[in-house]
């Protein structure tokens, strides 16, 4: 039994050395976090993101798809966990949706710029992407699936946007993809009963819940139903709700992606804006304006502490 | 024909027919693996796709077009898979190891029920809740001393090590129990004391059940996707220090197969493949080391034995060599005696410990919320409100738990008694039965998903159901079942069967009356086990059965999350932390309630058991 205390007192022992040793080293390295390659918040960060050389966070080199962020970086794969990282840790760096942000975390301006309605609108907070809604082109959309799809394009859901947090889109030529016929907004009629057709399959990204659960209620509550008497909700990010849209052969799947869409079979537009907001850890009181430039050298590993960022 | 031979060939046909379906299972989730991953492979090349290590992945690639923009190689996933797996069978085998010795031989009699309830209950707490506790107590405890926030392998190996501890501790403590009494009173009979008989004799004898426990820790280390996710830090780097951010197999195809395009997709179900391919070199691996040991054991007495003999021949000095030799033999005891012993007691307190500060950490952070906000648990379900209610995921998981059980637990005991008391043992058809059913054991989680969705979601109608996400959850059961029940039965000595059929007794009833019930403890516990895996796992339901709270379901094939998705969800969007505290309390609740239930009808028939006797 006298030996087994030893061990367990010099095991004690090596511990709180490793502890007092650790105690003493100097700053810490930035903890970047990151969502994962293929979400569509990463994407619209990835793609604006540049060092002003022509170097990108993702971009194109002879064909082949490179991506610059940092090895070191720590990758999650929901916003919330994203957000309780950076929550937790002092030195650490992350990148939401405008619309969850919430006061665990502060968000930094971005080119002097701080995230907002207008500055997304006006295009001077620069990153940004589309919501988007979608449906099938190859089949007819059940009577009750096509309404919805015209509440969707009227001003009611602007509404609904701003308690989702994100920036409704009113001008036709930015709902439609650069370069293709505009999409206007519509005024949409109540009808005298609920369209026909069995319930509605809600499919996508899942940064748009919010959204589309406020427009889902408020177009149930037209006709006196709630919600879930009208629609099937699941969400497993934009690729699933595209691959639901192009199965689709009744006619009932509204497909949502949190990045723009052009595939063929699939009739789209953009219904919001989203910011992606840098957010920074509560106690890091010295950081509140980054460059894109900065960030790029941040997010590939370039600067690794934030006492080398200057003002 | 008399009716005891209809009863007769009746029996042997139901084995049979599970031991069939079993099969099926299993050949349908490899032929549907393959053919999912040929075109990836067949486009990328097998070779460049396993000892590629760029991986970047375009979404928008597809098969028909000319030249890919994607990389996608997965060499450093594999490494980090393989470096979590080591560092969790490190940590989680050596300490589920001892925990059982010392539950099995050192632990008060009065604490031994409770031990082994206690590690039940370790093993039904969701790798969700492991991940959160990674991130909110485990991850800032490390970054004290660790030049990041914490994540990385170290991390990872001490999560991955405490998850496969439970499953290790409970099926080697069945198999050192089941080691004839006679061994151990041999020993100390011929002059050993309790602990080196122990670890000389009957931890020797319980080699292949404690084996089996290790290759079963390593098939939950390899396939084990949440918890991973949120400690690992998921970027495609090699794991070259101990806090540095690094991915695994598991990981890659939880992060990706959201927002996957075809190609990717393709590559990740190759993932999956790779992953297979990994749980079978291992099964084997295991099976031929369990093979030599069990061999080998006869001719050597110990490696120290062996070691200090060859010492002592070297040796010339006649002085030394008695010093060496004193110390030699003392070295030896100490090592089997008081150091083994000291190892156990050590590990059977830690493993308590580390239950405690898991369940306490969350039921101080979780219980306040549950108490002040009623609407969690008792609320109506509102379709676009803030107040979060967990009822309908509370009763989708009763829904799923039971009739997941009805499918697996028939089917996996009959398979059981097919293979341990009908087949020949070493019919060749027979072990491929059986390495196939090892082998689905080791298959991840998130791959069940994978072939629920692409079977059971097509086969209902296209969407998510809870009978989708139930089917994929039983056939995932089917193993556990299977391999449990079946240690178990081998467990019954052969003359209470021989005793049962020399007095004219059938086959069949032998095995309703005898066997079963002597067997009946440990096929509890496989139920128990299995129960607090549905419970517990999320993967297989997020893309089978749906990941979004809604209305109370009216049926199975409503779409709905089940608690474990629920916490998911809930700890994922970060606005809701407190209620996910909450969530994880009524989870841990639930799994506690089972398995007190359990532990209550196995005693009662334990029994009744010995009543009849």
């Amino acid at each position: 039994m006298k030996k087994l205390f030893t061990i367990f007192l010099s095991g004690i022992l090596m511990i709180g050395g490793v502890v007092g040793l650790a105690a003493c080293s100097g700053e810490k390295n930035i903890t970047v976090v990151a969502r994962e390659q293929g979400s569509g918040t990463r994407e619209a960060f990835d793609k604006v993101v540049t060092d002003g050389n022509g170097n990108y966070l993702e971009m194109k080199v002879e064909g082949k798809k490179v991506y610059k962020t940092t090895s070191n970086a720590d990758i999650q794969k929901e916003t919330g966990n994203v957000m309780s990282k950076v929550a937790s840790d002092k030195n650490a760096i992350g990148y939401i949706s405008l619309g969850s942000v919430n006061d665990t975390i502060k968000v930094v301006n971005v080119n002097g710029v701080a995230p907002s309605a207008q500055t997304v609108l006006d295009g001077s907070y620069e990153i940004q992407r589309p919501f988007v809604v979608m449906t099938s082109a190859n089949v007819a959309l059940t009577d009750v699936a096509a309404d919805f799809l015209l509440y969707l394009k009227s001003d009611l859901v602007e509404e609904h946007a701003s308690e989702a947090g994100c920036i409704y889109l009113a001008d036709p030529a930015k709902r439609a993809n650069e370069g293709e016929v505009e999409i206007p907004v519509v005024e949409y009629e109540v009808k005298s009963s609920l369209p026909s057709g069995g319930k509605i399959v809600v499919n996508g990204s899942t940064s748009m819940e919010k959204f589309i659960k406020k427009a889902m209620s408020g177009y149930a509550s037209l006709y006196g139903r709630t919600a879930d008497q009208l629609f099937t909700l699941d969400l497993q990010g934009s690729s699933v709700g595209k691959i639901a849209v192009q199965n689709d052969r009744n006619g009932n799947v509204i497909g949502l992606s949190s990045a723009s869409v052009k595939e063929d079979g699939i009739n789209s537009f953009n219904v919001c804006l989203d910011a992606v907001a840098v957010i920074l850890n509560k106690a890091n009181e010295n950081v509140n304006n980054l460059t894109i430039a900065q960030l790029y050298d941040i997010f590939s590993g370039k600067i690794t502490k934030f006492s080398e960022i200057v003002g | 024909m008399n009716t005891t031979k209809i009863k007769e060939k009746t029996g042997q046909t139901i084995f049979t027919v599970a031991a069939v379906i079993c099969v099926i299972a299993v050949a349908a989730i490899f032929v549907f693996m393959l053919i999912k991953s040929i075109p990836a492979l067949n486009n990328l090349g097998l070779f460049d796709f396993i000892f590629g290590d760029n991986w970047s992945p375009d979404r928008l690639d597809k098969y028909d077009s000319a030249t890919l923009s994607g990389s996608y190689g997965i060499l450093k996933m594999i490494v980090g898979t393989l470096a979590a797996t080591i560092g969790a069978l490190l940590i989680g085998g050596t300490l589920g190891y001892f925990t059982a010795v010392f539950i099995a031989f050192y632990c008060p009699k009065k604490l031994k029920k409770i031990f082994s309830s206690m590690v039940n209950l370790l093993a039904g707490i969701p790798s969700v809740v492991y991940g959160f506790f990674g991130i909110v107590f485990l991850l800032p405890l490390l970054a004290n001393f660790a030049p990041n926030n914490g994540s990385g392998l170290l991390a990872t190996s001490l999560i991955l090590g405490i998850m496969i501890m439970p499953t290790v501790v409970s099926l080697s403590k069945t198999s050192l129990e089941a080691v004839p009494r006679s061994y151990y009173e041999g020993a100390l009979a011929l002059g050993s004391t309790h602990s080196q008989a122990v670890f000389g004799t009957v931890t020797k004898a319980a080699k292949s059940g404690v084996t089996a426990s290790l290759v079963l820790g390593i098939g939950r280390a390899l396939g084990e996707t949440m918890a991973v996710v949120m400690v690992a830090g998921n970027s495609v780097a090699y794991p070259d220090s101990f806090f540095n951010s690094f991915r695994v197999l598991t990981a890659n195809i939880v992060m990706e197969m959201g927002y996957a395009g075809e190609v990717q997709q393709g590559a990740l179900v190759a993932t999956g493949v790779i992953l297979l391919v990994f749980v079978l070199i291992v099964n084997v691996i295991f099976s031929a080391i369990s093979k030599k040991a069990v061999k080998g054991m006869v001719e050597k007495k110990g490696i120290f034995a062996k070691f200090f003999k060859k010492k002592e021949q070297t040796k010339k000095n006649k002085f030394w060599t008695k010093i060496q030799d004193g110390t030699a033999t003392l070295k030896y005891k100490m090592k089997t005696a008081s150091i083994g012993a000291g190892v156990s007691i050590g590990a059977g307190i830690f493993s308590g410990a580390v239950l405690l500060l898991v369940v306490g950490f969350i039921f101080v952070k979780g219980f306040p919320t549950l108490i002040s906000s009623p609407h969690l648990l008792f609320g109506k379900y509102e379709f676009d409100s803030e107040k979060i209610t967990i009822l309908p995921s509370i009763i989708t998981t009763l829904m799923t738990v039971g009739l997941s059980l009805i499918i697996a637990v028939p089917i996996g005991i009959c398979t059981a008694i097919f293979l341990n008391e009908y087949a020949k043992k070493n019919n060749f058809f027979i072990k491929i039965i059986r390495g196939a059913i090892d082998l689905l054991n080791g298959v991840p989680s998130i791959v069940y998903g994978l072939f629920g969705m692409i079977t059971f979601v097509a086969l209902i109608g296209g969407t998510s159901s809870i009978l989708a996400g139930t089917l994929t959850i039983s056939i995932m059961l089917l193993p556990t079942i299977v391999r449990s029940t079946e240690e178990s039965l081998k467990s019954v000595q052969d003359s209470l069967r021989e005793g049962s059929l020399a007095l004219g007794a059938g086959k069949v009833r032998t095995i309703f009356k005898i066997v079963l019930p002597s067997a009946l403890p440990g096929i509890m516990s496989a139920i128990i086990l299995s129960m607090g895996r549905v419970i517990a796992e999320s993967a297989p339901f997020i893309y089978t059965m749906g990941s979004v709270i809604s209305a109370t379901p009216t049926g199975y094939l409503d779409s709905n999350a089940t608690l474990a998705v629920a916490l998911y969800r809930l700890s994922g969007e970060g606005w809701y932390v407190n209620e996910a505290y909450a969530t994880a309390v009524v989870l841990i609740i639930l799994v506690l309630g089972l398995n007190l239930l359990a532990e209550l009808i196995a005693g009662k028939l334990n029994k009744k058991l010995q009543g009849d006797k």
